[in-house]
């Protein structure tokens, strides 16, 4: 157990100094992949409810202290949030189809972002108009359709190199 | 349902969580107070991080640069090629400069061999060779249309190159000096030796004097004579003797001649317009012609009849 917490530490720690590092520089158009993210809903798909809850509030915390100007908070509402429908919906992705998981990710992300900005704009947090947003929430979710068989591809192979104790809920 | 339980109890606890501290940054903004709570935790947090960023930006700044020297080395290729094609397009340039001279040089040659020589001609340019192993024949873009006539002599600015074998309205082709097949009278620039050149199908031709008497020593020249009905122009240059053979049974000499002309180098030439004269009867046609006596002594021809017809024989005569 220790070894997996640690493991997925690491996971974020590197999500993190990638999402800080490098990805700002082949953002396209100002817009970034939003890895975070993306590594929470991997989690919560692969581990489950409580595992995908722990990262999601870790990985929002980490973007609302050093990704996001918004309120802190808002981004571990969000990533909670995705992480538990994703574990709601799990039991329902059962198609062995290759563009699942491109689909689950454009959906994570372009939900995610959107509701993100909805609770931003709520907040007075943020200016950022209706289309803005819509543009936002699109092009994160091609982001995340394009990486996604890439990092969902290296953290499962990451997460099965160092199996849970517990066994993964059904949700 | 346990875990199902306990991640609900999560969920909600994370949720409300996380209003708290919405709430707290809200209430930090509101005060303007830069040393809140949130924005401790903010700064505590960026500052534990910083090393790590640094570490991973040097790395990324790397493979950046890496990146760039990649793309610089495709700007510095296609640089390459651009400068590559460019010398390449001036070497071009400068043999086409070389090519305008070369041809310049070719035709004031061939111009001053024809006012030199004062003949009527046409100039040609060669579009073709013989594609045969055994004819040495080029074709040029003369023909009939522009007054070539078959056999026709054809000459370069230093010689003479051959005959027109071929005429079509607008090309010809030129049965060339080498050819075995080709033959002409030339005669000695100095001493007048008359003789028969013939082609060889290559270097050097062959020359055989008429008298076996004739000598010509190595280095003279020979030019072409108008023995040959008047075809040939006299003086057309043919090229120089090279070697002069043994005697053979006839007691005559061959010789060796090397052309003028370079005829793997045959591009601009001159179709000599001249024709042949008129042909002569033979003599077993003239038993029909009156014999007219010339006027001179008398006593050494008998006087004409003018009843007379036929030959004079001489046999008859008065002294």
């Amino acid at each position: 157990m220790m070894r997996r917490t640690l493991l997925i530490a690491l996971v974020l720690l590197a999500a993190l100094l990638l999402q800080t590092s490098l990805l700002p520089a082949v953002a396209i158009a100002g817009f970034r992949p939003d890895l975070l993210l993306m590594v929470t809903a991997i989690v919560a798909l692969r581990d489950g409810a409580l595992p995908g809850l722990r990262v999601g509030a870790v990985a929002g915390l980490l973007t609302d202290l050093l990704l996001s100007e918004s309120h802190l908070g808002l981004s571990v509402v969000t990533h909670v949030g995705i992480a538990h429908v994703l574990v709601l919906v799990r039991p329902y992705l059962t198609t062995s189809s290759p563009f699942l998981g491109p689909a689950v990710g454009f959906t994570t992300a372009f939900v995610g972002t959107l509701v993100h900005g909805i609770l931003s704009i709520l907040l007075a947090d943020s200016l950022a108009g209706a289309a803005t947003l819509i543009v936002s929430a699109v092009a994160l979710g091609i982001w995340a359709t394009l990486l996604w068989p890439l990092v969902d591809s290296a953290l499962g192979r990451l997460l099965e190199a160092v199996p849970a104790d517990v066994p993964a809920e059904a949700g | 349902m346990y875990q199902r339980n306990r991640a609900r109890v999560l969920f909600i606890a994370l949720v409300a969580s996380a209003i708290v501290l919405v709430t707290l940054d809200v209430r930090d903004v509101g005060r303007d107070d830069a040393e809140g709570v949130v924005a401790s935790a903010r700064s505590l947090a960026t500052r534990a991080l910083r090393p790590f960023q640094s570490g991973v930006s040097a790395i990324v700044d790397g493979l950046g640069r890496t990146v760039d020297g990649v793309g610089d080395l495709r700007d510095v290729r296609r640089r390459n090629a651009e400068l590559e094609a460019e010398v390449a397009e001036l070497s071009e340039r400068r043999r086409s400069v070389a090519d305008l001279e070369r041809e310049n040089t070719e035709l004031r040659s061939l111009l001053g061999l024809r006012d030199r020589l004062e003949l009527d001609t046409v100039a040609a340019r060669t579009v073709g060779l013989s594609p045969s192993t055994f004819e040495w024949l080029i074709t040029i873009d003369v023909g009939s249309e522009h007054g070539v006539e078959r056999g026709m002599p054809v000459i370069d600015g230093v010689g003479l190159v051959g005959r027109v074998y071929q005429v079509t309205p607008r090309a010809s082709r030129v049965l060339l000096l080498i050819d075995p097949t080709f033959s002409v009278v030339a005669r000695g620039a100095n001493d007048g030796v008359i003789g028969l050149l013939g082609g060889r199908g290559g270097d050097p031709l062959l020359f055989r004097p008429l008298d076996p008497r004739g000598v010509l020593a190595v280095g003279s020249e020979l030019v072409t004579a108008s023995y040959d009905g008047g075809r040939f122009p006299s003086g057309i240059p043919i090229g120089v003797v090279s070697e002069i053979g043994p005697e053979d049974s006839r007691l005559s000499r061959d010789l060796r001649v090397r052309p003028y002309v370079d005829f793997s180098r045959l591009n601009h030439v001159l179709v000599v317009l001249t024709r042949p004269v008129d042909p002569v009867p033979d003599l077993e046609g003239t038993s029909e012609l009156p014999f007219v006596r010339p006027p001179g002594a008398p006593g050494l021809f008998p006087p004409v009849d003018p009843d007379e017809d036929g030959p004079e024989t001489g046999d008859g005569a008065t002294p």
